[in-house]
């Protein structure tokens, strides 16, 4: 049972990882494709990449999950995996800073280091997977999959909830800069207004 | 055929939670666009440090603020002026109440010598202190309102100009734990300070 749920945690990282990648760059290609730019890839290559590697990522956390006990979904991740390793050092030799896009547009953060150290933790998890983790039927997947966006959707709600909050504070700041209560603090007269 | 119903629920449910997902992350996008634009404008409602410079670490009763303030765990002290209309906003904002924490120091400006504080705004003249002249304000080294002072063990630590009624309360709010029973009870020695 433990070998199980352990199995079914790590499917659940990685997948959940190469999903939220997939559909932020899906959502939002324009940026991924900047960064592909940067990185120097001819522009063929580069439309090919902007499309062929989120859909890679989603082929991987489906895999992962639905059909565990195939090969290509681990293959595909260490493809994966070596291919934002290479973007890493590639980033780190870059003279200006490269912008990731690793999850998407609303991430600041940037090609280097952390792919790297990434990398370990990838081949650990397809590691751990292969000598664990196939032992779940289709359906079983399916259902894993299903809980696995529920959870991302609601990652993603707890972020816009803190922007929300954010918006509604700044706007009531606004409000109360440009529209100041004009009534004195002090006044001379006893009576209530 | 319950089985395949049943797959078929799941598949639809996961798709939707990618559509949902999918939305989701464009308002955070939204959200974050709104952000850079009102930084750009300078429309955020972010406090902005000040420096105490040599009031930094005094006893708060030796810039004249209430000796009951040198035994507080945690206070902020919030200094406000009749002569600025944000003050007036978050003076309005507070709805006189002042929560556990939170010192009160009003100046009036140029409002005359009886002038009291007017009555709609609900403050108890007992809870708050008036800085007529600036005094204390004059002690610290800052003239700056609205403008928060953050205590700490009975030493003024930092301060912060403010811009909302929000931030009071988000500042009150990280506050330690205090002894309320100190909060709000002026000392006998600052009876002329009282409105």
């Amino acid at each position: 049972m433990l070998i199980e749920l352990t199995a079914w945690a790590v499917a659940f990282a990685l997948s959940g990882a190469l999903l939220w990648a997939a559909l932020e760059k899906l959502r939002a290609p324009t940026e991924f494709g900047e960064t592909l730019r940067a990185l120097g890839l001819p522009a063929p290559v580069r439309r090919a990449a902007v499309v062929a590697v989120p859909l890679a990522e989603l082929a991987a956390a489906a895999g992962l999950l639905l059909v565990p006990g195939q090969v290509w979904p681990r293959a595909l991740v260490l493809l994966l995996a070596a291919g934002f390793a290479l973007a890493g050092v590639q980033g780190l030799r870059a003279a200006e800073p490269i912008a990731c896009s690793c999850f998407g547009a609303t991430g600041n953060a940037t090609l280097g280091a952390r792919q790297l150290y990434a990398l370990p933790l990838w081949l650990a998890g397809v590691g751990a997977l292969s000598l664990i983790g196939r032992d779940w039927t289709y359906r079983q997947g399916l259902a894993l999959l299903a809980v696995l966006i529920a959870g991302l959707c609601g990652a993603r709600a707890v972020r816009l909830a803190r922007g929300t909050r954010a918006a509604i504070g700044d706007r009531q700041a606004v409000s109360e800069a440009l529209e100041p209560h004009h009534s004195p603090i002090f006044t001379l007269s006893e009576e209530r207004s | 055929m319950t089985t395949t119903l049943a797959v078929v629920a799941i598949v639809l449910a996961a798709g939707l939670g990618v559509v949902v997902f999918l939305l989701i992350s464009a308002q955070v996008e939204t959200f974050r666009s709104l952000k850079q634009i009102r930084e750009q404008a300078g429309l955020i409602d972010r406090a902005t440090p000040v420096d105490l410079g040599e009031a930094r670490d005094l006893p708060a009763s030796a810039v004249g603020l209430p000796a009951g303030l040198d035994t507080a765990t945690s206070a902020l002290v919030l200094f406000l002026s009749d002569k600025c209309f944000v003050c007036r906003s978050i003076a309005a904002g507070l709805q006189g109440v002042l929560p556990p924490g939170l010192w009160l120091v009003l100046d009036p400006g140029t409002t005359p010598e009886g002038a009291r504080i007017a009555p709609e705004l609900g403050f108890r003249p007992d809870d708050v202190i008036v800085d007529r002249g600036r005094t204390i304000m004059k002690s610290i080294g800052i003239l700056l309102t609205p403008l928060v002072v953050v205590v700490e063990h009975g030493r003024l630590r930092r301060a912060s100009g403010i811009t909302s009624t929000r931030q009071v309360y988000e500042m009150v709010g990280a506050l330690v734990p205090v002894d309320t029973t100190t909060i709000h009870s002026l000392d006998s020695d600052h009876e002329g300070m009282r409105a």
